[in-house]
This record gives C-alpha cells, structure tokens and sequence, in this order.
C-alpha cells in the first residue's frame, strides 16, 4: 500500500500543481466590450475620488448590467452620479446599461442608485 | 509529531496557495481564476501608481507563492517517501519550477515570461530547501 502510495502521490501532486499554474496563468482576453469597460473605468476613476471600479453585476462577460462600486460619501448625490455614469458608458459604446451604484464597504453590497441608461 | 507535520504543511504548502490566490482575486482581474471567483480587483490603472516593490508583490507574489508551496510539499513528501536525497530532490523542483516560467517564452502572447518571475520562483525553491531539510 505504501509502495503505491509512494508510486501515485509524486504524479498527483505535480498534476494539481501543473492545473493551479494554467488556472493562474492563462489571461482571458479582453474583448470590445471589456476593454470599453476598461476605459469606462479609467475615466471615472481620474475624476472621481469615490470611485472604486466598473464590474459586469452577472458573471457573463456580455451582461447590460453594470456595478458601479463607490465609497458612500456625503454629500453625493447618487442618482446624478449614475446619470453621469450613463453619460460616460454611452460616450464609450456602452449603450442601453442598466446602471446599479453600489457601496462597496458593506457586506452585503447597498445599492445607493439605479439607472437605466438611454 | 503528527500535530507538527501538520502545521508544517499548513504554513508551508496551503498557506503560500491562500496568499497567492488572494493577490489573485484582489489584483489580477485578467486571469481565468479570477474570472471564476468574479472578483472586484483593483484595475491595472490603479496598480500602475504603486511602488515597484507593491508591483513585484502583486505580479510575482503569486509565482513565488505558487513554487514555494510546490517545493515545500516536494520537500515534505520526500521525507516520507524518500524518493531521493534532499539535494538532488531541489535540483528536480528547481528544473520543474524554472521550466514552468521559462515554458512561457514559447506560449506567446498568451503567457508572457518575465526574467523577475524566474528570479522569485528560483529564490522561492530556495528558500523553501532551507527551510524543509528537516522536518
């Protein structure tokens, strides 16, 4: 048993190390929709201090719904914000979003504002 | 015994996994483990303002993380299978893990190699030979 053991566990452990490094290293490609996200992103993020990021609210990269994730600060007015925010996806490509702001620092996530974009 | 050798592939083999997945989650948005979990990671904008130091982490962290929690449960099994002595056991995990960077060179533009990957992979079956010649 020892013997079979030690014949099995050097393949076994070399195998989920092998899988783990492919899992880690093999990049998604950013296609048309992701990298207008990118610059969505980009763009509110130097203008906006409570800004954290853009992220696609499904899993599915070419979902309408968009997570816009922010800092709760007073004094903002988040539908204005996701107005704005319509402004910038529709400049971009990003056409007809659903537009969801969200706290970011609370578990789970409060949705502050939402917004369908024109 | 037992409770150390446990602890000892705690620290060495699952510990290094967890961090490297963390930066994983946090920080590389791009690749296909991070897809999976659908993490809000920081955005290469953002990371592009850190430190070099704060880049290498977030870049080479997870290799470094990666090998050395490979060579550790290399190093651990060894001592209870002897497949072959220590030193010639850290020169098999040094080719394997220096091939796993240097492979990248040949998988372009999917993989990219990078010489501060191979640089930290190497240091990381380094340090974890110091640190598992006994258990």
């Amino acid at each position: 048993m020892k013997r079979l053991t030690k014949i099995l566990i050097l393949p076994a452990v070399i195998i989920f190390y092998t899988l783990l490094y492919m899992a880690s290293q093999y990049p998604v490609k950013c296609d048309e929709n992701c990298s207008k996200q990118t610059t969505l992103d980009t763009t509110l993020r130097n203008k906006y201090s409570y800004f954290y990021g853009v992220w696609n609210c499904a899993r599915m990269p070419q979902s309408d719904t968009l997570c816009i994730t922010v800092k709760d600060t007073v004094g903002i007015n988040w539908d204005r914000f996701a107005d704005t925010v319509c402004l910038y996806a529709n400049s971009v490509g990003l056409q007809q979003r659903k537009i969801f702001i969200v706290n970011n620092l609370r578990y789970p996530p409060d949705t502050l504002a939402r917004k369908q974009c024109p | 015994m037992k409770r150390r050798i446990f602890i000892r592939i705690l620290l060495h083999v699952f510990f290094p996994l967890l961090i490297g997945l963390l930066i994983y989650l946090f920080y590389r948005p791009n690749v296909w483990i991070a897809i999976q979990f659908n993490s809000r990671s920081v955005s290469y904008s953002e990371i592009s303002n850190y430190t070099l130091f704060e880049k290498w982490i977030i870049f080479s962290g997870p290799d470094l993380c990666w090998a050395y929690s490979f060579a550790s449960a290399i190093f651990i099994l060894n001592h209870f299978y002897k497949f072959s002595s220590h030193p010639v056991v850290f020169i098999m995990v040094s080719i394997f893990v220096g091939a796993s960077e240097l492979i990248q060179l040949f998988l372009k533009p999917n993989f990219t190699f990078a010489l501060t990957d191979l640089v930290s992979v190497l240091i990381a079956c380094s340090l974890s030979a110091y640190l598992n010649k006994k258990l």
